[in-house]
């Protein structure tokens, strides 16, 4: 499929692409460093506000995952050394927002599924990568500690701290969404206040 | 000899771990990470992070005690030693591979990267990251100045309303520059000021010209250029143009000059001073435009053009130049006035003007 992007498209690809990447150089550094938890949640919200609300100014298929590249190259340019990880992850988010936005469209119910799949990614890539590590048998150890502790405690809780991991990636994400989707009107009532007030 | 060192330190990981993995040798662990330590031992460094050992507390400690029949005890927590035996197993696993992880891509120089990037050969890549390369600056400024902006707003009054404002501010600075980058940058190159002094009638008042340009593009240069027209045309001009006035590295200050008699007072330094006035890397000494303002009473009623170097945010949030600013575009004022912007505020600062009740017709961006 040929792509065809006007100036105005690169334009912001370009500077929402820098916007994601000096953030997550700068908010995602800070919050490793004081060793936040769910960083990773905390930086896939982040880049939500950053992808939708370039999405909707620039409604160009591949403009996202375009995005992303600009972002995780100025990330990766934060660090003394190049770190793989952040990298892939940022272009991973990206790239499942841009298939989703392309697929569905502009809208909000999109922007949610978006918002749900962005906000649990993290929790996919830290499955997929302790898998790789210890090996596959991880889910299971992890599923039957689950099962272990709630006989032990009771009330499920090993469940429901899994549920509530879960549930607080999605929460987010899906916030972050929402978020960003009220944020547009504010940003096209100044835009427009803009219009007719400027020259 | 780097990628030799690399490759052979990978290899010697791989054969060990193979040993580990057909024959369960667990000691091979200390051996690989001996063999890390020797040849890279920057790359052991995340060992340090706390948040690295949690998997491994959860797999050597949670994991055996939560198990299913645990028949054995110690210090009389009972756990399942045929789940912490493979669980021990795991966690040595994870820590070998990891090791080799961090060898194969320990301090990779970017160009890896970046020739990876270019092979993907998307269309317009190579545009797009030019563009931003060109961009991140900008971004970073308008992110410091409007978390400065925010920190006050935010010590004086702490609500969500306040923080949806800061995003669509932010948001709406981004959209601005991104808009800017968007035009032909062939229709951006500045006038003249001789064209100014050509195209305009001499007895006209009241006029606007918006100098824009990004940082250190040669605003203050152009004014002054505009000044020594004026003096060649015997044309009178007041006002201030802003000299930086000591630079080393990182570290400088601001004095700001009046045009007519070259008096002078200091307006910021990059460091740290008590002052009200902070935005992003400028510290401003409030006392200067005080110091700017009283110079109303001294402006010669001969004076043709009124010169302001520069406004920005600090007069979009009510301060700096601002108060001289509602002066002079004031009735009784008959005065054309040139006022030097950053590209990124150009938008922001024309709206502010047509806010103070000025005809949007009589605002020229040069």
């Amino acid at each position: 499929m040929e792509m065809t992007y006007s100036r105005r498209s690169l334009a912001y690809i370009a500077v929402f692409g820098s916007v994601w990447g000096v953030a997550e150089a700068t908010f995602g550094n800070m919050i490793h460093l004081l060793h936040l938890p769910l960083s990773g949640a905390l930086l896939s919200a982040m880049s939500l506000v950053f992808m939708l609300t370039a999405r909707r100014l620039n409604p160009v298929s591949g403009s996202t995952f375009l995005m992303a590249l600009i972002a995780a190259s100025i990330k990766m340019l934060s660090f003394t050394a190049v770190k793989i990880g952040p990298f892939a992850g940022i272009v991973i988010e990206g790239l499942i927002a841009d298939i989703i936005l392309s697929v569905l469209g502009n809208r909000k119910s999109s922007w949610l599924l978006t918002g749900f799949i962005v906000g649990i990614y993290p929790i996919i890539q830290n499955l997929v990568t302790k898998s790789l590590l210890f090996g596959l048998d991880f889910i299971n150890v992890i599923f039957e500690m689950a099962e272990g502790f709630s006989e032990k405690v009771g009330f499920q809780l090993g469940w429901w701290l899994i549920i509530f991991y879960i549930g607080v990636h999605v929460a987010l994400g899906l916030g972050s969404s929402i978020f960003t989707w009220k944020l547009q009107n504010q940003i096209e009532q100044k835009l427009n206040k803009k219009k007719t007030t400027t020259f | 000899m780097m990628q030799n060192k690399r490759f052979l330190v990978v290899l010697a990981i791989i054969i060990q771990l193979i040993g580990f993995f057909v024959f369960k040798y667990g000691w091979l662990i200390f051996t690989i990470y001996v063999l890390v330590f020797l040849s890279y031992p920057q790359s052991l460094k995340p060992l340090k992070n706390r948040k690295f050992w949690v998997t491994y507390i959860i797999l050597l400690l949670l994991v055996p005690i939560f198990a299913r029949d645990p028949q054995s005890q110690f210090l009389g927590v009972s756990y399942n030693a045929e789940v912490l035996s493979q669980m021990l197993m795991m966690s040595l696993r994870g820590l070998m591979l990891f090791a080799l992880f961090q060898v194969m891509t320990f301090n990779l120089p970017r160009s890896t990267i970046e020739t990876f990037i270019q092979r993907i050969n998307l269309p317009y890549l190579a545009v797009i990251l030019e563009m931003a390369q060109k961009a991140s600056p900008a971004v970073k400024s308008i992110f410091i100045a409007r978390k400065s902006i925010f920190s006050r707003a935010w010590a004086e009054e702490k609500s969500l309303h306040l923080i949806i404002e800061y995003f669509t501010d932010i948001m709406v600075d981004f959209i601005a520059f991104a808009d800017d980058l968007t035009r032909d940058e062939s229709a951006q190159s500045m006038m003249s000021p001789q064209s100014i002094f050509d195209a305009i009638d001499a007895s006209s008042r009241r006029r606007i010209f918006l100098v824009s340009g990004h940082e250190a593009q040669g605003k203050t240069t152009w004014i002054k250029a505009f000044i020594t027209e004026a003096n060649n045309r015997k044309i009178a001009v007041d006002g201030f143009i802003s000299e930086q006035k000591a630079f080393r590295q990182d570290r400088w200050a601001q004095e700001l000059v009046r045009i007519k008699n070259g008096e002078s007072h200091f307006l910021s330094t990059s460091d740290e001073i008590e002052s009200a006035l902070h935005i992003g890397k400028y510290y401003f000494d409030a006392s200067c435009f005080d110091w700017a303002f009283d110079s109303r009473h001294s402006i010669s009623d001969d004076c043709l053009y009124y010169i302001l170097d520069e406004v920005g945010f600090l007069e979009l949030e009510g301060n700096g130049f601002h108060s001289f600013i509602q002066f002079l575009i004031s009735d009784q004022q008959d005065i054309n006035l040139i006022i030097s912007v950053r590209k990124k505020l150009l938008a922001r600062v024309g709206a502010y003007l047509a806010s103070l009740g000025l005809a949007a017709e009589n605002i020229h961006i040069v």
